[in-house]
């Protein structure tokens, strides 16, 4: 059992408290997810668990923690991760070793297990979470969804009695992310083995947990079952987000929470075939880019295999496609970052992109630095800066934000220089729900006169923003086409009111602002 | 003459070799290990053309039943250098007797030659050895075999990990210079100075996220119980007697050189070559005796 008496901490840097007076018990065998805007103390939360806190980070500490009775204070991270495992937010810098049974048997060896039972573990982690096949491979020739399962196996192969998970699916395609949540739910349901579990993605987490914690400013203002808390505290303006399934039965008035698909079905049936779809119709400009034929190899594996692709002016383009599918070297080559094999891109004016990880574009004293350097308007700086929310932030160090905000940052940064064609790779990351409202009015207004690919796996942040879309696989785009065509009539590729609307209602929705009269 | 023969032909050999390959063998990696320890010692202990020679036969015949992906390269890049040894020796090596063109300051003697051709010799056997030990000896084996000299552990992870981590560091500073280039900054003209200075925020930025990376191993490392005093390794070298076999073969091949050299001396090259110095006995043991290292053998069974 973990069990919190009063606790607060205060890390050493920290002028407030970043956890303040935390009172908790979870069971073995719990589904706990921890949710919160940004900052709100969750990462704390997890590092007061497995002891990284106070042992990593050291800062003021008061009341207790303990672990199936040990007082974490007291005892080595070493004996802790005998009862606990973590897994993180990034599946490459978590990984020590260079090979997947390598990986796995690394924190049994440090436990001092004798040969035989390391092997034995191994082999029960590689069969458990399916990846035997991997076995031998090199990490750096993994998938992102392969590095966090190789994580989790190394995670269960001590036979923790709690799992603790940061953000785990952040960096993964929809498939991937649901994979490794059904895994989790299964470690849950067969072992009873407790997890605790970070995640900003509601809707593909909250039907699986048997409780939810909200922290906010470090204190825990809401925990017990998911949809009474839901219905109590409104996590659409606490920052988190609905599902959106639940959003809707809270606009359409219901006093009963759905979670997933089929519970929304099942509770709006009568309201869901009223509902309308508002049209709207949009012009599109000239055309800005025109891609043929376009071909591009890493050494002898071949990316892109004559890819054709083309944006219009005031066109919003949304890319999509799994991990690893060349949708990153893409952006690089349109943005002249890499050199084509072969084919054309005729552009109209700059192309430009900002890249996944958003501290690439950092690197000033203060993120005003950061966004204003090349800029001879100033006014300019502030004007983006203020609609993208982080004007407040302008004296900060990139260093002191969440990854959110840098992104937001990074973006201002490249958008500032009003580059005709805009390449977002993954903005999402990180970004909070009014996070990404915010940014999907920003590149509406954007796109005016201009033109933006936004590449992601983020289904809501593409119905909301993009006009076109396009999937790209075997290195070509295989489907192109409005949105309200291409989201429908696919399986995956969809939100989660669109797969609601799938037996009644109109198709054409995809998100709460296509309803007419809702919002 | 002979000497200037073997050295055509070892060259001409080294690629040659590339294209046969008859079985792909594998050997335990601490034999592997061991063996390009004692190639590398013998080949430097010696200058005799004659046993350098015989050594390098033994190397091609190991190419050929061992793998070796890098042989056609580092072969390409000893030959580079074998130019640049050739021309330096033979320009500055003006000690020898036998005088074949004199001309203004230039003086090339016979002498010069063989011996610029023992040292490439020396760098094709050297090479040779590195190629197969880099194709059949990887990383993880690597920490097994540090993990079998009692090697501290601190220091073992210290080099794995920076290993682990080098290209993907190389992999953001390029695009770290790429979002330089993105904001408009100018990174390429100028001078050296400029160049430099108008990198450096590419530099903080890259300082920052290495800076993050090593904070989030630190952690992984710290959750999976990393250090700890009871650690114990999971694998860890084991040879059979076949195998201990081979290795006392290549340390008894490195005494027998060792001896050899210091009660019968080093090859001479100036001011003449003896070229009737050799001793059959010597050559066929150190053709012979490194061969042993195919004693080291894995079964498909182990």
């Amino acid at each position: 059992m973990i069990e919190f008496k009063d606790f607060s901490f205060k890390y050493a840097l920290s002028k407030e408290w970043n956890l303040e007076k935390v009172n908790l018990k979870i069971e073995r065998g719990e589904f706990v997810l921890v949710v919160g805007p940004s900052g709100s103390g969750k990462t704390t939360f997890l590092r007061a668990i497995n002891g990284l806190v106070p042992h990593f980070y050291n800062g003021e500490y008061e009341g207790k923690v303990k672990v199936n009775g040990k007082v974490i204070k007291d005892t080595a991270p070493r004996e802790i991760a005998k009862n606990v495992s973590s897994i993180f937010q990034d599946p490459e810098n978590q990984i020590v070793m260079e090979t997947v049974e390598r990986e796995i048997a690394f924190p049994l060896e440090n436990i001092g297990l004798s040969r035989d039972e390391i092997s034995k573990r191994v082999e029960e982690a590689l069969d458990l979470i399916n990846i035997a096949n991997l076995r031998k491979r090199k990490i750096e020739e993994l998938s992102g969804g392969e590095k966090q399962k190789v994580a989790i196996a190394t995670a269960i192969a001590t036979y923790p009695d709690f799992l603790l998970l940061d953000e785990p699916t952040s960096q993964l395609s929809p498939n991937s992310a649901e994979d490794i949540l059904s895994l989790l739910e299964r470690l849950n349901d067969d072992f009873g083995i407790g997890i605790i579990l970070v995640e900003h993605r509601l809707e593909r987490t909250m039907y699986r947990a048997d409780r939810i914690v909200v922290f906010s400013h470090g204190k825990i203002i809401g925990d017990g079952e998911p949809r009474i808390v839901a219905s109590k505290i409104d996590f659409d303006a606490l920052g988190i987000g609905y599902p959106q399934v639940s959003r809707l039965a809270i606009l359409l008035k219901k006093n009963f929470l759905p979670l997933t698909v089929k519970e929304g079905r099942r509770i709006l049936a009568d309201e869901l075939k009223r509902l309308r779809y508002r049209d709207e119709k949009k012009e599109y400009g000239r055309k800005i880019l025109e891609v043929a034929n376009l071909r591009f190899s890493y050494d002898k594996n071949a990316v892109l295999k004559g890819l054709n692709l083309n944006l219009y002016e005031n066109e919003i383009l949304g890319l999509i496609g799994r991990n690893g599918v060349g949708k990153t070297t893409l952006a690089k080559l349109l943005a002249g970052l890499l050199k084509p094999y072969k084919g054309k891109i005729n552009k109209v004016g700059k192309i430009s992109m900002v890249f996944q990880n958003p501290n690439l574009h950092l690197f000033g004293d203060t993120i005003y630095e950061d966004v204003s350097t090349g800029v001879k308007d100033k006014e300019k700086v502030e004007q983006i800066m203020k609609k993208l929310g982080i004007w407040e932030l302008k004296d900060k160090n990139s260093r002191d934000l969440s990854g959110g905000e840098r992104m937001l940052a990074a973006i201002a940064s490249i958008a500032v220089l009003e580059p005709k064609i805009l390449i977002l790779d993954e903005p999402t990351r990180g970004l909070s729900y009014s996070h990404k409202l915010n940014l999907s009015k920003f590149l509406k207004d954007y796109a005016i006169s201009r033109g933006i690919i936004l590449i992601s796996h983020d289904m809501e942040m593409i119905a909301r923003t993009a006009d076109r879309v396009a999937i790209m696989a075997e290195g070509k785009i295989i489907v192109e086409g409005e949105k309200r065509k291409i989201m429908p009539n696919s399986l995956n590729y969809t939100t989660q009111l669109n797969k609601l609307l799938s037996q009644y209602g109109d198709r054409r929705i995809l998100v709460e602002e296509d309803i007419e009269g809702l919002l | 003459m002979i000497i200037l023969l073997l050295f055509l032909l070892s060259l001409i050999l080294s690629f040659l070799v590339d294209k046969v390959q008859i079985r792909e063998i594998k050997i335990n990696n601490f034999v592997v290990f061991v063996w390009l320890i004692f190639i590398t010692y013998l080949t430097l202990i010696f200058s005799s053309p004659y046993i350098l020679f015989s050594i390098f036969l033994s190397v091609v015949i190991l190419k050929m039943l061992m793998r070796s992906n890098l042989w056609h390269t580092l072969m390409k890049y000893t030959l580079y250098f074998s130019i640049f040894i050739l021309i330096f020796n033979i320009l500055l090596g003006t000690n020898g007797e036998t005088v074949l063109l004199e001309w203004y300051f230039i003086k090339i003697t016979y002498e010069s030659i063989f011996f610029s051709s023992s040292m490439i010799l020396r760098l094709i056997i050297i090479m040779g050895a590195f190629a197969i030990f880099n194709s059949n000896v990887g990383m993880e084996d690597l920490i097994n075999i540090m993990e079998k000299f009692k090697i501290p552990h601190k220091a073992i992870m210290t080099l794995s990990i920076s290993l682990r981590f080098f290209p993907i560091m190389l992999e953001e500073a390029k695009d770290s210079l790429n979002a330089l280039k993105l904001k408009g900054l100018p990174i390429s003209s100028g001078s050296l100075k400029e160049r430099i200075s108008a990198r450096y925020p590419a530099m903080a930025a890259m300082l920052n996220m290495s800076m993050e990376r090593a904070i989030q191993i630190g952690e992984a490392l710290e959750t999976k119980g990393y250090p700890s005093n009871s650690r114990k390794a999971w694998k860890s070298i084991e040879l059979n007697g076949l195998q201990k076999l081979s290795i006392i073969i290549l340390i008894v091949a490195a005494i027998i050189g060792t001896i050899y050299i210091i009660f019968y001396g080093n090859f001479v090259f100036y001011p003449k070559v003896d070229e009737a110095n050799y001793s059959i006995l010597m050559c066929i043991s150190m053709f012979l005796l490194p061969l042993s290292m195919l004693l080291g053998r894995v079964s498909i069974y182990d």
